[in-house]
């Protein structure tokens, strides 16, 4: 299994994004793009190669789930390509729609800052084990 | 962590941020208000509404990694609440509250400033389902335990399943409200060997009340349940109405109806202060500055304490008191005097003239907070024993009534929409000759039950005789009271009783009227209309609701 190092982290709310970028950045020893919207993340994917994406759910314009949709279409997301989408509803019915779309997990909004990286991690942990 | 980070340092720069975002919250919240003026003028304005739900949704979202725990949650279920007003059909869209939502928002991020809490959110939060009491059952027999989902369903409760102890640690992002464990729900050895300890052991991490289920009825078992932090121990085959009237207990004395207290004074920053801290512990207060509007504002109000000022511009807070007694639905409310120019011989006279307790200025604030709680709660107490019906714990005949001309008449005042409904078992008195008297107050009490788990604490819910029940529903129209009581209806059609053996259900018909569709008729026309539609219900068929017409 590859150790996890970059991340691509689509968050429109600002704060959030700065305090994410932090925690996975400063706590977790990745490296971070961060992205504003969906549309910054597809022009910004192919130059940065992510072996993970971060998703949040709800954005203006292109939301979370049609940014996946539109990042597999181009053929961003492969086998190796762990997904978490970041919400703030994390009901059972949800996960299952959402892992429907491909994603890996979810993280539950609000995080902490704190445990995010760990979090992240081990969703690329759980990831990989099932590949192998 | 990684080696390079000093921690403490981080911590600083999150602070930082934390600042920053506070900062910002000034901006959502004037975003919010104009969103609230824009709602105020066009309730179903979708634009608007979906603004408002975005807003809420990023609050819920982002607060609570700042430290904004209170303020986080309180958006998060206004932002449900939203989702369901954006759900329903144009025609039928109730008005939020909005601009009260800001204030309760507000008043989250105080609470949440004063607690000035470390960067962090909480690990666990209760799963509420729609505002549901959510219950995790713990039962190896999976027959059993569907059935006793289906049959606490239809009380108002959600019920999760798990097949053993050790799916208690499964979860570890989600809390019940409840747990409700059969004593032998686990075939691993260490509950043969020591149940007590196992359970002990399983049950750490849980700090909601827990009621333990068997087939044993024995003092082992009961005292071993007891130990074992359970609150009670319930015999198999389980009496369902029982046991979810417990249930319903124990859920609802968590979330008590905030006492309503009525500040009189005169000194606007002690009357604010005396606010502050009361709200702070939970309280309603409003705040009364002026002598004459004293009746207005009772009647307003509706406080079940107040805090009168002893010295008054024009009049003495013990005048007031006298004036209050005089007025036969005030005068049992209790008074506090505030005053600082204390002596005996005043104290007496004022006591005489109708006040329950003295507090001496500077006020402590805890002592004003127990005084408060304990005095509504005591006139709580004795207005249950004198109002409620023991069978079901509804209001009696007289007090549904009483509590139907308040509304009506506070409606007047301030229109608002209400409904009323009448509600019957179907063919009790064939319950009764078939399965004796015993079981038909079973039945009654079922529909007490139900009743009690299905409406707002708000709602005023009386028996109004018999088999008979009214309800008095404020702020529901009578559409919005039809697919309540609807509903109601149903699940209580799914409750089995089970009379000397012999399963069987009961059935209810209601008649709804709402004072908007008859808004010149008098309280007892509404409660007539309501009857008429019953009997309209009875006559159709039974087991069904109707609405009065013109």
């Amino acid at each position: 299994m590859d150790t996890l190092k970059r991340v691509m982290y689509v968050e429109d709310d600002d704060d959030i994004r700065l305090v994410a970028c932090m925690a996975l950045e400063d706590v977790g020893g990745l490296t971070v793009k961060a992205c504003s919207s969906g549309e910054q993340a597809l022009r910004d994917v192919e130059a940065f190669a992510p072996q993970m994406f971060l998703l949040d759910v709800m954005m203006p314009g292109m939301d979370g789930p049609s940014t996946l949709l539109e990042l597999s279409r181009q053929g961003y997301i492969t086998e190796a390509t762990a997904v978490a989408f970041m919400t703030a509803k994390v009901h059972p019915e949800e996960v299952v729609r959402y892992k429907k779309l491909g994603a890996t997990d979810v993280i539950a909004k609000p995080f902490d800052p704190m445990t995010l990286a760990d979090d992240v991690r081990s969703i690329w942990k759980a990831f990989n084990g099932r590949l192998n | 962590m990684a080696d390079s980070t000093n921690p403490q340092a981080f911590a600083a720069r999150l602070e930082k941020l934390a600042a920053a975002y506070s900062k910002r919250l000034a901006d959502d919240f004037s975003h919010l208000t104009m969103l609230a003026g824009q709602l105020e003028e066009d309730p179903s304005c979708t634009q608007s509404l979906q603004q408002l739900h975005a807003a809420l949704h990023s609050l819920a979202g982002s607060a609570g990694t700042f430290g904004f725990v209170q303020l986080g949650r309180q958006a998060r279920e206004q932002e449900l609440q939203v989702a369901q007003n954006l759900e329903q059909p144009c025609n039928d869209k109730q008005p939020l509250p909005v601009f009260e939502w800001i204030t309760a928002l507000q008043k989250a991020l105080k609470t949440d400033e004063s607690k000035k809490s470390a960067i962090r959110i909480e690990t666990s939060r209760a799963e509420s389902v729609g505002g549901e009491p959510v219950i995790w059952l713990v039962e190896r027999d999976t027959m059993l335990a569907e059935y006793m989902v289906q049959q606490l369903h239809s009380f108002g409760f959600h019920i999760r399943h798990l097949l053993n102890a050790e799916a208690l640690a499964d979860d570890k992002n989600s809390s019940p409200d409840l747990l409700l464990i059969d004593h032998r729900a686990s075939q691993l050895e260490a509950l043969r060997a020591d149940p007590v300890t196992f359970w002990q052991q399983h049950l750490k991490d849980f700090t909601c009340p827990v009621l333990f289920i068997g087939s044993e009825e024995s003092f082992t078992a009961r005292l071993n349940a007891l130990r074992s932090g359970g609150q009670s121990y319930f015999v198999k085959p389980l009496d369902m109405i029982n046991l979810a009237s417990y249930m319903a207990q124990l859920i609802k004395t968590k979330d008590t109806v905030p006492e309503r207290v009525m500040v009189v004074e005169d000194d606007e920053e002690l009357a604010q202060h005396l606010q502050g801290v009361l709200e702070e512990a939970g309280m309603h207060v409003t705040v009364l500055d002026r002598a004459d509007a004293l009746f207005e504002a009772m009647h307003d109000a509706n406080p079940e304490l107040i805090l009168m000022d002893l010295w008054l511009p024009d009049v003495t807070g013990t005048e007031m008191a006298a004036l209050l007694r005089q007025v036969e639905q005030w005068a049992q409310v209790p008074i506090v005097y505030l005053s600082s120019h204390f002596n005996s011989e005043l104290r007496d006279q004022a006591l005489l003239k109708g006040g329950d307790a003295f507090l001496e200025k500077p006020i402590d604030p805890d002592l004003l907070i127990n005084l408060c709680r304990s005095r509504v709660k005591q006139r709580r107490k004795l207005e249950d024993t004198q109002n409620r019906d023991s069978l079901t714990g509804l209001l009696k005949h007289a007090s549904i009534k009483e509590a139907l001309d308040y509304q009506w008449q506070l409606t007047q005042r301030k229109p608002q929409p209400f409904s009323v409904v009448m509600l019957d078992i179907d063919h009790f008195k064939a319950v009764n000759d078939t399965h004796g008297h015993a079981m038909g107050d079973v039945v009654i009490a079922a529909v007490g039950t139900l009743l009690r788990q299905r409406f707002r604490s708000t709602d005023r819910l009386g028996r109004y005789g018999g088999e008979e029940f009214t309800l008095v529903l404020v702020d529901c129209t009578a559409d919005h009271a039809e697919r309540m009581v609807n509903n109601l209806r149903e699940d209580f059609a799914a409750i089995q009783f089970t009379g000397g053996g012999n399963p069987f259900a009961c059935t209810l018909s209601a008649g709804v009227v709402d004072n908007q569709h008859f808004p010149d008729d008098t309280a007892e026309s509404l409660l007539n209309r309501a009857d008429q539609a019953l009997y309209q219900a009875k006559n159709s068929g039974r087991n069904r609701v109707c609405l009065a017409i013109d």
